[in-house]
């Protein structure tokens, strides 16, 4: 979809949000009893005309954008519960939300990434009554790469005071790394000593500090078989590519998000580049033919 | 005054009790740290083994093109049968020569295109990377394992446990002189 049949959608349901609210209220108003049952369906459409352009704009807007990267982007797709559970990082949610999937490859290197919100669902006793609502315990985005080599023995990694966290692995032992620096911004479980520090050499450890400096918040992380996740909280009030707002011309707000919508598809290549993950695989001899020495 | 006393017995033994409660928890701490350190020590020696396990094969998939580096495929399979039967300091000495003779075997290779595309060669390169990557990772292992060992032997009140026990000091794991020195390339190359 072009940029000027965005900006007549936009305009066309401007214009029929307006009527049906138009007529919506003025139904609820003038038909007494009758009035509500005839205007607030009017109303919820309209409600829905503003609600469904902006999820539309942002595909319409960012999905060129992805394929001129070589990736693929819906706006509406996310990694399902079983996925995101699977990377270990998080503990089981009572809600979850999932959008903003991006599929693509790197340097060779196959990358999926979505941005999740996890909830979870408290319960508390107000002045003897009992009221619940669910409460975010994490919001941002996953990733998942997958890597040409395998790594036997699962490795996580997240900020101090996380502890075990989600690890429900009961194998996993704490890893004590040389970098004081790293020992600031993360805490490392492993299977194995060894294998942990196979991973995490003095060069990936420099890597992630200089990931937490280029994206500017808390990340964690597991490598397990072939899958290494990393889970990047949001910045708050920051959503991953922000719908455009159906009142601003799209023109406006393309060329005002253009930048950010490409720089956030790029933070997949980003990571690749700094943890070097190419060049990982050749020295591990990943890319001979597929397969690899035992 | 009865109160007195019974009160000041009290006290001590529940002071006896956090002592002797304390006793245990350093003791645990330090016998912790000793087997840490040999746990360390022994994941050292069980990827020093996995790298002189494929050594005959390096040697078999090599020897054909390498016609003339017999002397150091020679040397290899020499140090490793040293290495494999030597114990303690000696084991050592011998597996690091070991890697500096096979750094040697690497620089060489560049002559022998052949050998490099054959893919059998490729996937044994591959194999022996990943293993030297394991003794190194290994290697940090022992040393953080031995870092704290010796931060317990001289920190109080642990230093007093481990004293009683007759604990010294561990090394880690340093480069030898040899290669903490320049490369020599005109003998790595052979010229």
């Amino acid at each position: 979809m072009s940029l000027v049949e965005l900006e007549a959608a936009r305009k066309r349901a401007l214009l029929l949000s307006g009527v049906f609210f138009s007529l919506g209220g003025a139904l609820i108003l003038l038909l007494g009893p009758l009035g509500p049952f005839l205007g607030v369906p009017l109303v919820v459409l309209a409600l829905n005309q503003i609600s469904a352009f902006p999820k539309k704009a942002k595909q319409a807007l960012v999905a060129p954008l992805a394929e001129a990267l070589g990736f693929r982007y819906w706006a509406d797709r996310g990694f399902s519960e079983e996925e995101i559970l699977a990377s270990g990082i998080f503990h089981s949610p009572d809600h979850y939300h999932a959008e903003d999937l991006v599929e693509g490859e790197v340097n060779g290197i196959p990358f999926t990434s979505s941005h999740i919100t996890l909830y979870r669902k408290v319960e508390e006793v107000y002045e003897d009554r009992k009221r619940s609502y669910y409460q975010v315990f994490f919001s941002g985005v996953l990733y998942r790469f997958r890597l040409p080599f395998a790594v036997e023995k699962e490795v996580r990694f997240a900020p101090p005071g996380s502890g075990r966290g989600a690890y429900t692995n009961k194998r996993l032992e704490q890893v004590v790394l040389e970098s004081p620096e790293f020992n600031l911004f993360f805490q490392v479980y492993g299977e194995d000593q060894v294998e942990a520090r196979k991973l995490l050499t003095p060069r990936v450890q420099e890597a992630l500090v200089e990931l937490i400096r280029h994206l500017r918040t808390a990340i964690g992380g597991a490598v397990r078989g072939r899958d290494l996740w990393l889970a990047v909280k949001a910045v708050k009030g920051r959503e991953r590519f922000p719908k455009p707002p159906i009142l601003l011309p799209v023109t406006w707000t393309y060329e005002a998000w253009k930048a950010r919508y490409q720089d956030e598809l790029s933070k997949a290549s980003r990571v690749v580049e700094i943890l070097r993950l190419e060049e990982e695989a050749k020295r591990r001899g990943a890319f001979l033919g597929g397969s690899e020495a035992s | 005054m009865l109160l007195v006393m019974e009160t000041l017995i009290n006290f001590i033994l529940l002071g006896v009790f956090f002592l002797l409660f304390g006793i245990y928890g350093i003791y645990n701490t330090v016998v912790a740290r000793k087997n840490q350190v040999e746990n360390a020590f022994g994941a050292v020696e069980a990827q020093l083994k996995r790298r002189r396990d494929l050594i005959p094969n390096l040697v078999e998939a090599v020897k054909q093109y390498m016609a003339y580096e017999q002397d150091l495929l020679k040397r290899l399979t020499q140090l490793r049968e040293q290495a494999e039967k030597a114990q303690g300091e000696e084991r050592l000495k011998a597996e690091g020569e070991l890697s500096r003779v096979l750094g040697q075997v690497w620089a060489r290779l560049e002559a022998y295109p052949d050998l490099k595309a054959s893919g059998n060669f490729l996937q044994l390169q591959a194999a022996l990377t990943e293993v030297e990557d394991s003794i190194a990772a290994a290697r940090r292992f022992y040393n953080q394992a031995v870092t704290d060992y010796n931060n317990v032997l001289e920190q109080i009140p642990f230093a007093f446990i481990a004293r009683a026990m007759g604990l010294t000091r561990k090394s880690v794991f340093t480069i030898p002189e040899e290669e903490r020195a320049a490369p020599n390339l005109g003998e790595l190359f052979g010229r």
